[in-house]
């Protein structure tokens, strides 16, 4: 058990520490790290609706990788 | 074990990140690294392109985006894309002691340790982008 989750909780340390995060990451992260801290105090687990939004979300972020900018100055 | 908080300026905290209890809170934290890495993926695309004009650097921050850079981003992302359901899946049936998780997991971790190499490689943090 234990490998799984160091490799994610490691592969988050370096995430975080590399994106030297600004307000607007924060503004991502902080919510999410909150509600992972909400569900360990209260003793229970996330929910497979948990997993789907934050998937859901990710998908919709992603597009917007795929949209190029206006056009550049020629 | 503690990540240093860093104050050098006034919005760059690194917040503390739990250990995960669970296969599904490993899977929503690494959602949580890939989201933080592609925010900064983003906000590297949303530069205007680089051209002979444009200087690459301007100053301390970066100015445009090379494209070749931004194509290296949308691929790897889209192996996390492609990495992330089978990992969401898993989760719901799988405890994290399961060599099929493991499995699933680390291949999402591969994939968005690939995106950070890029994005580190070319020195793209949320700092440095204009």
């Amino acid at each position: 058990m234990g490998n799984a989750l160091a490799l994610t909780l490691e592969l988050l340390q370096v995430a975080l520490a590399a994106a030297q995060l600004g307000v607007e990451i924060a503004n991502i992260v902080q919510p999410a790290i909150a509600k992972v801290k909400a569900a360990q105090a209260a003793g229970v687990d996330l929910t497979d609706q948990d997993l789907a939004d934050q998937l859901a979300a990710l998908r919709a972020q992603s597009a917007e990788l795929s949209i190029d900018p206006g056009a550049s100055s020629t | 074990m503690s990540l240093a908080l860093g104050a050098c300026t006034s919005t760059s905290v690194v917040p503390v990140p739990p250990a995960p209890q669970t296969a599904r809170q490993a899977v929503y934290l690494a959602e949580i690294a890939y989201a933080a890495a592609l925010q900064v993926a983003i906000s590297y695309n949303r530069l205007p392109r680089c051209t002979a004009a444009t200087p690459a650097v301007a100053g301390a921050k970066i100015g445009c985006s090379d494209t070749a850079v931004v194509a290296a981003l949308r691929a790897a992302d889209r192996d996390v894309q492609a990495a992330l359901p089978a990992a969401v899946a898993a989760a719901g049936t799988m405890s994290a002691s399961d060599t099929r998780f493991v499995a699933v997991l680390g291949a999402v971790s591969n994939a968005v340790k690939a995106l950070q190499a890029i994005l580190s490689n070319h020195g793209l943090t949320e700092a440095t982008l204009g």
